[in-house]
Order: structure tokens, then sequence, then C-alpha cells
């Protein structure tokens, strides 16, 4: 009997678990719509990965390739992700820098790519992205997109070659990455010039109808940003204020009309974003209400800030029902701009 | 000569003459001095040439080599690549049941360095009180305490602990072949680290109970694995032994590990000496009481690590936590004389590793470059020949080739995972034994 254990146990010795190739990524998104965001067709997430490609005329050219495709059901989605064939792999760009370790400390370094997590209306009911759509002219509505400045998983490209390379310290740090699992898909985030292995963590994606996600896709990460000017103003005037002395020269649009008879105004219209929330001042003569707004506009890859400022003018005698001044706070909490308030200050 | 597997075949079929011996009686590697009751082993018969053997009250010996160390720019060199050692020890003995041990240290690694930036000299203290007037029923009481240095020490047959130096204490009371032990060690793999332990035996330390608490001070997750072992050891024939240990971590799931050695050693074969082992062990994952993010490391880095067998249970520790773990172990060391002054010296280890996932886990890593889970064999050898001038005494020169050198950072004191330096080397050394 001693000697069947014995032997079972050599034989045990002689049969370690087959070797596999690696595991897809197992990847944690939440979905955050704005609330201003209507879509009349199906919602679904493909995850894309861009390729960069020299035509032997020495032209560049961009291509997408598409893993996975799946319609949103849920605010909360847990995906298996799985890299492009073989033969995309080396043209997927951008490649980024990757360091394995500590405190700034990395012994192991390779390189890796950031998949694009991309939702999308689809609007032509086709059930599978059109990568056009991120160009001009897709049939798709781009509408969310992982964050080009908020990395979370990255793909690491020959991972075996990383793992041999690692201690067990470093290992320890890949397994908090993947979550235990034996993958090429792990947890990253953003240094000042590259990437650094981290936790597994889930990714936020808003979804809203922006033009970021799309040039962020289509640009590789590479896209850059300034402050459109001048501001756009409009004012309108409550009688008896006389609208020429109350706009002056700044105001793009002034016009006069009896507040009363307007409904109270929204903070932002559809397309916008609320930039500075609203702010109520006021003098001895006039009190004034102004909302104020943004709306991030992408041309190329440039992303501009286009503002906005909407405001209205009354004395303090005749202010419509609704005016909030000089006690905005309580509009800020309870009125109808509450949810996109992030100041309310009055000046006096 | 204490290298005389003769001696060690005395030590293992009988009670050990120094208490609590951690060397290992089969091996026919160096079984050097260690710091503890001096007077007894300079004295025992092979050491005449000790010159502090003869004195009243004060022990002394000492054991010095130089080396160099040569790869032929294959594989960097290792730490100790042109190094002087002087191991000195002293003992008095102030009382009949008190002797004060010192072990003195000086160890220059690196010739290329020079002394004056590499030279270090690492002393330790270990007092020994040894009590056994009081008499029940003829049979003496056996009183003894030991601290602070307690040299290499060895946990039952070497599952959680074989040969590796501590500070701390043990105490101990014995009674006709009975037992019971306990051990305080500090520092051991990790620098935040004890370990405390409680061991019954029984027949001369034949068979022995261990229960073990590895604590730690810098962690939030596991402050401590508790351990409860049992290992027997048992000679077959005067040439031949088998030993074992089966032990179980303590805690809500049981995570177990064992291993089984077989010895025989043949002191002299037409003035030659053969030793042959094998040794099976397994560890099952989350043995090893830590995890992978705290790795453990060694101090107190000297050629000495290399008269211990790559086969030791620190290897196991480090991706101990991640897969169950098999290996099982040949070692063989022979020395044989050509003429009086000339001997062929050769030691191997071969090691076939298997590290597997348990079920339902998946993971793929690198232990030393091999790919786990997987199956992979080591191979450590060291062949050569020894020259002793004087063939009555055990000054030596040797001159061998092995793949086994101890590793060390710049300081001996430095931790480091690994207990040996990957590469070849050709290895130069000339020993005195005073």
């Amino acid at each position: 009997m001693k000697r069947a254990v014995l032997l079972l146990a050599l034989l045990a010795a002689c049969r370690p678990e087959a070797t596999r190739a690696p595991l897809p990524g197992r990847v944690k998104l939440v979905l955050e719509p704005a609330p201003n965001l209507v879509v009349t067709h199906p919602v679904r997430l493909a995850v894309v990965w861009v390729t960069s490609e020299v035509s032997d005329a020495g032209e560049p050219s961009t291509g997408y390739v598409v893993t996975l495709d799946q319609v949103v059901t849920s605010t909360t989605i847990t995906l298996d992700v799985v890299a492009p064939p073989a033969d995309q792999i080396d043209l997927l760009s951008p490649k980024e820098a990757i360091g394995f370790g500590f405190n700034g400390n990395f012994p192991t370094r390779g390189n890796a790519y950031r998949p694009r997590f991309v939702v999308y209306e689809d609007l032509d009911d086709s059930g599978s992205f059109d990568a056009r759509s991120l160009e001009d002219g897709g049939p798709d509505r781009v509408i969310g997109a992982d964050s080009s400045f908020n990395a979370f998983v990255a793909y690491v490209f020959d991972i075996e070659s990383i793992l041999s390379q690692m201690s067990s310290e470093q290992f320890a740090l890949y397994e908090t990455a993947t979550n235990g699992r034996f993958t090429a898909f792990v947890g990253v985030v953003g240094t000042l010039d590259d990437l650094a292995i981290a936790a597994a963590r889930e990714a936020s994606i808003v979804v809203s109808d922006s033009d970021v996600p799309s040039a962020s896709v289509r640009c590789r990460h590479q896209i850059f940003g300034t402050q459109a000017s001048p501001i756009d103003v409009s004012v309108t005037v409550n009688p008896p204020l006389d609208p020429l002395v109350v706009c002056g020269t700044t105001a793009t649009e002034c016009a006069g009309a009896p507040l009363m008879s307007l409904p109270p105004p929204v903070v932002v219209d559809e397309d916008e974003e609320p930039l500075g929330g609203i702010t109520c001042r006021r003098n001895a003569q006039l009190e004034m209400l102004t909302f104020h707004s943004q709306r991030v506009r992408c041309d190329g890859c440039g992303c501009y800030v286009d503002e906005t400022a909407r405001a209205f003018a009354t004395t303090a005698t005749s202010a419509p029902t609704w005016w909030p001044c000089p006690d905005p706070i309580g509009y800020c909490l309870e009125g109808p701009v509450a949810a996109f308030t992030s100041t309310c200050a009055v000046a006096r | 000569m204490s290298l005389t597997v003769l001696a060690a075949l005395l030590v293992s079929s009988a009670p050990p003459p120094i208490f609590d011996d951690p060397r290992d009686p089969w091996t026919l590697l160096d079984r050097r001095l260690i710091n503890r009751e001096l007077f007894t082993q300079i004295r025992a018969p092979g050491q005449h040439f000790r010159f502090g053997n003869d004195l009243d009250w004060l022990a002394l010996a000492a054991d010095a080599s130089v080396g160099t160390q040569q790869t032929g720019g294959i594989n960097p060199q290792s730490r100790y690549h042109g190094y002087f050692l002087f191991d000195g020890f002293l003992a008095v003995q102030p009382l009949d049941f008190v002797d004060v041990n010192v072990e003195v240290l000086v160890a220059n690694p690196s010739a290329s360095d020079g002394f004056r930036l590499s030279s270090q000299i690492s002393a330790g203290v270990s007092v020994h009180l040894h009590y056994d007037e009081w008499v029940i029923d003829g049979v003496p009481l056996d009183i003894d305490g030991i601290g602070v240095d307690l040299g290499p020490v060895t946990l039952g047959q070497g599952l959680l602990l074989e040969r590796i130096p501590l500070e701390g204490q043990i105490l101990s009371i014995g009674y006709d072949g009975f037992y019971f032990r306990h051990l305080f060690g500090g520092r051991v793999f990790w620098s935040d680290d004890d370990l405390i332990t409680f061991a019954l035996g029984a027949l001369d330390g034949r068979l022995e109970l261990n229960f073990a608490r590895w604590q730690f001070t810098t962690t939030d997750v596991n402050p401590a694995a508790h351990y409860l072992t049992a290992s027997f050891n048992w000679p077959l024939t005067e040439w031949a032994g088998v030993s074992a240990e089966y032990g179980a971590r303590l805690r809500n799931s049981l995570e177990t590990a064992g291993m089984i050695r077989f010895d025989a050693a043949f002191g002299d074969i037409w003035g030659a000496g053969f030793h042959v082992g094998y040794q099976a062990r397994y560890y099952g994952r989350g043995f090893s009481p830590r995890t992978t993010a705290e790795v453990p490391t060694l101090v107190f880095s000297t050629p000495e690590r290399e008269n211990t067998y790559v086969t030791n249970s620190y290897e196991f520790f480090d991706f101990g936590p991640l897969f169950d773990q098999w290996a099982h172990t040949l070692m063989g060391e022979v020395r044989i004389p050509v003429v009086d002054y000339l001997y062929v010296t050769g030691t191997t280890e071969i090691l076939l590793r298997s590290l597997d996932n348990p079920r339902g886990e998946d993971r793929v890593t690198y232990v030393q470059g091999h790919r786990a889970p997987g199956q992979w064999v080591e191979v450590y050898y060291r062949f050569g020949v020894e020259v002793r001038p004087w063939p009555e005494l055990p000054h030596r020169i040797n001159a061998f080739i092995t793949n086994k050198q101890v590793a060390s950072d710049q300081f001996l004191t430095d931790p480091v995972r690994r207990r040996f330096e990957p590469g070849d080397y050709v290895v130069v050394e000339a020993e005195v034994f005073l």
C-alpha cells in the first residue's frame, strides 16, 4: 500500500497541468448616460483596435479591427476581450511603453496597446459597428468611448516574455492587475510618459452626444484642445429696463421681453453641458441671472470648447415669480436647474 | 577530521553528541564547526589538529580560506570571486554547566573591491546552559538553554526549516530520550518575521511532533501562520536510513506538505567515501506562510551555504502561495583517494521540480526562467580534486568546477532572494583548519 502511494506521488509529479495560451481579458465597464441623451436605435458596445499602416507609396492609413460587438442591456457590463488576429497585432497603434514595478521603479518593461471600448447607436440596425462612423459619413452614431486620459486596461505584447522576466513581487502585482488570470490584458494607470501596471478596476464611460469619443479613437488618443473665444453671450432684458443700456457692447444677442411671459429657463440645451453654473448679480439698478454653459466641438483631432452665457436682467420690483435672485441658493437646490448647477453665488 | 562520513554515521546511529545538532548527518558536504559546545567539538576524535583543544578553560579553533573563481566570461562571476574567510571560534566554561561560545567571521568576498571596501566582521555569542545534576530513578533530567546565536537551525527533518542560521533561544528539558523543546528565532525568511516552535520528541529525536507559529509584524493580511508537523528519522541499517515529515498549516482550509528522504552512506570503501540520497517533497499551495507580494529573502550569505543542498524548504516558499509543488531529488557525493595526498571529489544534485495549478485556478508564471505550471530538471554539480600537502592534516587545496556558488549582494548581510548564483565556475581555494 505504501509503495502504491509513493508510486502515485511520483506519477503525479510527472503530470503537471498542461500549459495554455493566455486567456481573454476580463473587463468591467460602467456606462454613465448623460441625462439629455436621446437615442432611438439600439445602443451597442464594440471593442475596437486601431491599426496604422503605410502603403508602398508611403501613404499612411488608419484601419479598425472590431473583436467584440454586443448590444448594451445594462449600464454595468463585463466583457471577455480577445486580441485581434496575429497578422493585425503588429499594426496596432499607438503602442505604448508599460512598466511593471512599484513606486516608479520598473525593472521589467514592455509594450502595450489600449483597446478602445466604443458605445454607439446602431442607426442602420445592422447589428455591427461600422468603423467608418469614427470618420465622417459612417452609418452609426458614436456616443461614448473609454477615456484617452484615464487608462485602465491594456493589452501587453508578448506577455510570456514579460512574465519570464518578472520577480515574484512583480508577479503578485500582475495577479492583482489580472484578477489572478493568465492573460495579456492587465490593469494599468497612465504615468507621465507611458503606462504602469496597476490593480484591475472598472472604467466609466460617459455616454453623451459629444464629438470627443470619436476623435479620441480616430486620432489614437492624440486629441488636443483649446478654449474657443469669444464667449457667445445672449441677454434678455425685462421692461422697463432698456436693452441698449443693459447689454452694452459685449453681448452677441440682446433683446427686450417681459420675463413674466417666459417659462422658467432650463439651464442647458440638449447639446450643451454646464460650465460655470448659474450666477445672480445685482446692483442698485438691476438684477441679472446668468446661465453659463459649454459644448466641446471637435474638428479633426482638435477639440474646442464653445462657451455660451444666457443672461436675464430685470429690476427687483418687476422680477417674474420664478426669479431666483437674490436668493439663488434655494433656487439652485430646489428649482428646475438644480441638477445641473455646480455653483450658486450672489454677487452683491 | 570532521569531514569524514564515518563520523556522520556515528551521528546518525547514536544520540548526537552536540545538543540539537543541526548538521546533516548523512552528507559528505563539509560539516564545519558550529557556534555551540566548542569544547566538545574540538576534543572529538579526528580534531587533534585544533590548536586550542588542549587548554583547560579555553577552546580555540579557526577555519581560514582564500579562493578565486573564474568563469571564462561565459557568465558573470559570483560575489565570492576572490575571497578571504577567517572563521574563528572561542569558548570558555566559567561554570561546569555553562559554556560561552563566540564565533567571529572575517570575510572579504571580493578581491576586486579590496578588503578596504569589502571586508566585514560578523560576530555572534552563544551561551549554552546544560544542567543534568537532577536525577530521577537513576536517569538525569537534561535541561538546556541556548541563546542568542543558534547557528544553523533545522526543524524536524527540514520540511519548514533546514540549516538556516538564526538568532534567538532554545529551551529544552529532556528525560530518558523524551524531550520538550521550545525555540524562538528572529529574522528567518523575512525582515519582520519570528518563528516560535514547541516540540515533543521521543527516542532521542527519532520521533518529533512540532507546533510552529510563524509570525509577522508588518502585515495586515496575515499576521501569523501556524503549523503542526510530525517527523521521524530511522536507521534501516548501519549505513542507511529513512526520514520523513508531514505537516499542515492550520487555518480554515488545511494546506499540507510532506517530505521523505532516503540516505545511504559508505564511509570507507578502500578509503573512499560515498553518499547517495533521495528526497521527495510536496508543498501544497498556500502552505508557505505569506503571499507572493512578500518575497522571502536570506541574509548572511557565505560559502558555507554551498554545504547545504539546493533542495530546501526556502525554495518552495517564494511561489508557494500560487502552486502545488513537487520535487524529487537525487543527491550524491563521492570522495576517492588517488594517492595519499590527492583525492578526487564530486557532488551532484539532480532536482526534478513540478509546479501545478490547483484545480479551478489558471495562472502562468516563470520560476527562475522555467514556465509554471510545468516540470523541469535542475542539475547541480561540483567536480574536482583535493590536494592535502600534509596527509595527516586536513589543510587542503581544492580545485573544482561547479555551478553552485552562493549568491550574495555586496555585503553578506544584505538580503538576497536566490540562494545560489546561476552559472558555471572554476574555483581554486586553499583552506587551513586551526
